[in-house]
């Protein structure tokens, strides 16, 4: 079966955890608990026909202390760029994670989301700080690990444009999926 | 992976094997030895955590661990680093799986080198997990706190900028009409009137007035508690102010038949440094107040130095009455906003209770506090105290009091722009009986037109009318007479807008002035005699009988028509200098020399040659000195027909 490295990204408190525990588990909660070095957790995923097994490496939220180390992305065929809606500097340190991780990885497929929907009226992120990077073709979604919404439609798409470079990937290099 | 050293032979002593492995199962520990090929060889019984985790796994049994755990994935390789050099012990990161029955487990991977031989230990560190969490959580939950008093702070901020937004537009919608209301009322009463009509129109004012007191009121409050109310520190004479809020309130209480007493202690410096009209509002607050609770006795006012602090400048206030009094329950609640001390006070003695809430904040910015003392039917007394500064005794300064005689008045060309028929009516109602001559502009683009080609001695322009504002009037204006090279006319700014960012607007757009509405006849008095004072502007007409050309009669049909097309070149000219467009300046400058001499001026055709020649050389300084004079010659010229 196809394995795919997904490292989940972004500032400390931002809904990693949450987002993979919506995702995997169908829980939610409403109780903040800081991530310590990295969780681990698989989903099967159906793409475009194929089974392919995601692990999810979620990652301890960078803070003033705490950076992704680049050996914990290494091997990452995609990732999620999280952002709190609520809280306009996790975009910046979003886009400056972007940086970073394609420094390691390269240019795989990754989705930058808008997390917390479910709050949405009292965004400090505004669709304006947002313009620049739909410009860049970058995938914008927006998430709710709370309501659940947007949030299969995050792993979803991820994989499937993972799996469409797998299999380009494929078809210049002549290996066989495995 | 780099090659595995061999195993050497197990303990030979069972019961020191057994003691370490029931050691190891205690402390939750699984250890494996490397074998080639990435598999791992379980070393001892797996602990209950392993068990779980991968049920397969047996003692002496070898995996791929990395499949089931990716973390060693990116841990592996720095371990066969350390086992290469023999390294004592390293750690991975922490990391966490999930149980199949639910929950996390916390795992920490170590490679170790146990007499040069490569050991894998997998440990549950539940401990350490839960240990770093907390640190790390309570470093992100402060963080946390403090961002979204930031954002708070943020979306506060906003609210109140929206707030004084729509404030100083309400203010705006209200004082206009209240100007024309007021003003007419004042107009009214000065006409001929029935006792009976002079009545009605007294209670009209008073109306009036009160609206407009309560409107000030509400924006007084809204500024303070918006925190920008600033105050001023200058120098002021103490018992002045005290004078000044008497006589005010003294009016009102005469008309109840009760008196104002008042005393300053004689040790109270005559000259302190703090914010006087501040300090005045809040003694006409506390005194009004005092004065509406009261129908009998009086009222008292006295000033001493706060006892309680040996510094010079701290005052304490005490305004005293003796009036229904204030019941013990509502001592501390009548500082707050909308609140009196019972609801139906407001039905009956009239007021909305802001006077005590912004006095409250107003002392407070003083440095002091504010309190009240009362006996229910016997009157209560307000106290506050003030940190004052210790101001320097100030020459008696004539310009605030010096009258604005009708004899004195120049008789000075206004121009008054503002849309509004109504105050237009109004400014020219006020202005009946003085020698001024009033041209009157109905928008800016015809105020601007006004001011660049006719002289005036003073202009009243309204900041907010159609087609262009008053604010781009006067910018354009200030550009106008600077390329010109002119003295600036003094302009006053006609505007509804009370709050001190309008005025402060209103200077720097290059107003002279800045005049709120509702504006009164005494005040468009003083500041039309201040301002024609201030710019020291030549008086009307003084230089007019240099500027006196006579011209034939029979040109009488069509110089006017000619003068009036002429007037519009300076302004042309010197926007078209400002762009440097010197052919448009040359054409004109062209046209006059041809013309002028014809319409029997020759002065314009000399100043066009000047502005032809000089747009041909392209001599920037000699365009705006002949445009200037040329400007001036308009202004001043009179005409003369024989």
């Amino acid at each position: 079966m196809i394995r795919k490295k997904i490292c989940m990204v972004g500032a400390f408190g931002v809904g990693k955890t949450s987002l993979v525990a919506r995702f995997v588990h169908s829980i939610f909660s409403e109780k903040y608990q800081t991530t310590v070095g990295v969780k681990i957790d698989k989903k099967v995923v159906q793409s475009r026909g194929e089974e392919v097994t995601l692990v999810l490496w979620d990652l301890a939220g960078e803070d003033a202390l705490t950076t992704v180390k680049p050996a914990q992305i290494k091997g990452a065929s995609g990732y999620i760029l999280v952002v709190d809606g609520l809280r306009r500097q996790t975009l910046a340190a979003a886009l400056d994670l972007q940086r970073r991780v394609t420094e390691v990885v390269g240019n795989v497929p990754f989705v930058c989301v808008l997390n917390k929907a479910d709050v949405r009226e009292g965004w400090e992120v505004q669709p304006a700080d947002l313009e620049p990077l739909a410009a860049q073709r970058w995938m914008l979604l927006e998430t709710s690990a709370k309501t659940g919404a947007g949030v299969e439609e995050l792993f979803q798409a991820l994989a499937d444009t993972m799996m469409q470079e797998h299999h380009a990937t494929d078809s210049t290099t002549g290996a066989v999926a495995g | 992976m780099p090659p595995t050293p061999q195993p050497g032979p197990l303990p030979a002593d069972r019961s020191a094997a057994e003691t370490v492995i029931a050691v190891l199962a205690a402390m939750q520990l699984a250890v494996f030895e490397p074998l080639p090929n990435r598999r791992f060889r379980l070393l001892a019984a797996p602990p209950q955590w392993l068990r779980e985790l991968m049920p397969q796994i047996e003692e002496g049994r070898d995996a791929v661990l990395a499949d089931r755990f990716p973390l060693l994935e990116t841990f592996l390789p720095e371990g066969d680093e350390a086992w290469r050099k023999g390294a004592e012990r390293l750690a991975s990161d922490l990391w966490s799986e999930t149980r199949p029955e639910g929950g996390d487990i916390h795992l920490q991977a170590w490679a170790l080198s146990a007499s040069g031989r490569p050991l894998l230990v997998v440990e549950a560190a539940d401990a350490l997990y839960r240990e770093r969490q907390l640190t790390l959580q309570y470093a992100h939950e402060t963080a946390l706190q403090y961002e979204t008093i930031q954002r708070l702070n943020r979306q506060v901020q906003r609210a109140n900028q929206a707030k004084s937004e729509f404030l100083a537009m309400m203010s705006h919608e209200i004082r206009t009409p209240m100007n024309a209301i007021l003003g007419m009322a004042d107009l009214l009463a000065e006409t001929s009137l029935s006792s009976d009509q002079q009545r009605y129109v007294s209670i009209f004012q008073r109306s009036a007035s009160s609206l407009l007191d309560l409107l000030n009121d509400i924006l007084d409050l809204s500024k303070v508690e918006a925190g920008e109310l600033t105050l001023e520190t200058v120098p002021f004479d103490v018992r002045e102010v005290v004078a000044r809020a008497t006589e005010l309130v003294g009016i009102r209480a005469s008309e109840k038949g009760l008196a104002i007493e008042s005393e300053v202690a004689p040790d109270v410096l005559p000259w302190l440094a703090g914010d006087p009209v501040r300090l005045r509002q809040v003694l006409i607050n506390l005194l009004g107040n005092a004065l509406k609770f009261t129908e009998h006795g009086k009222l008292t006012l006295r000033i001493t130095r706060e006892p309680q602090s040996s510094d010079p400048g701290s005052l304490l206030v005490a305004v005293s009455d003796t009036g229904i009094g204030i019941p013990p329950d509502k001592l501390e609640t009548i500082f707050e906003s909308f609140s009196q001390a019972d609801s139906s006070t407001t039905r009956k003695y009239g007021g909305t209770g802001l006077g005590l809430s912004i006095s409250k904040r107003l002392v407070e910015a003083m440095g002091g506090r504010i309190w009240v003392e009362s006996t229910v039917g016997s009157g209560s007394t307000f106290y506050f105290t003030a940190k004052l500064g210790i101001g320097e005794a100030q020459p008696e300064t004539a310009v605030e009091h010096a009258a604005v005689a009708p004899a004195a008045r120049a008789p000075l060309r206004i121009l008054v722009a503002d849309d509004s028929e109504d105050n237009r009516f109004l400014i020219r109602a006020y202005l009946k009986n003085t020698p001024y001559h009033l041209d009157f502009a109905e928008d800016g683009t015809l105020a601007l037109e006004k001011l660049t080609t006719r002289l005036y001695d003073l202009a009243l322009v309204d900041v907010h009318m159609p087609a262009m504002d008053g604010y781009t009037v006067i910018r354009r204006f200030r550009d106008f007479e600077r390329a010109l090279g002119r003295t600036p006319l003094p302009v006053l700014a006609l505007t509804a807008d009370a709050f001190q960012e309008a005025v402060e607007k209103s200077l720097a757009a290059g107003f002279t002035r800045h005049l709120a509405k509702p504006i009164r006849k005494p005040a468009l008095l003083a500041a039309i005699g201040g301002c024609a004072r201030a710019a020291s502007c030549p008086p009307a007409g003084a230089a007019r009988s240099e500027h006196e050309v006579t011209v034939d009669k029979s040109l009488s049909a069509i110089l006017p028509r000619f003068l009036s097309n002429v007037r519009k070149n300076p302004a042309a000219i010197a926007e078209a200098l400002a762009r440097g467009d010197y052919d448009t300046v040359r054409t004109l400058g062209h046209n006059m020399k041809g013309t002028g001499a014809s319409f029997g001026m020759p002065q314009i055709s000399a100043l066009g040659e000047r502005l032809e020649r000089a747009a041909k050389e392209q001599d920037t300084d000699s365009m705006i000195a002949a445009n200037g004079e040329l400007a001036e010659f308009l202004d001043r010229v009179e005409v003369r027909y024989q």
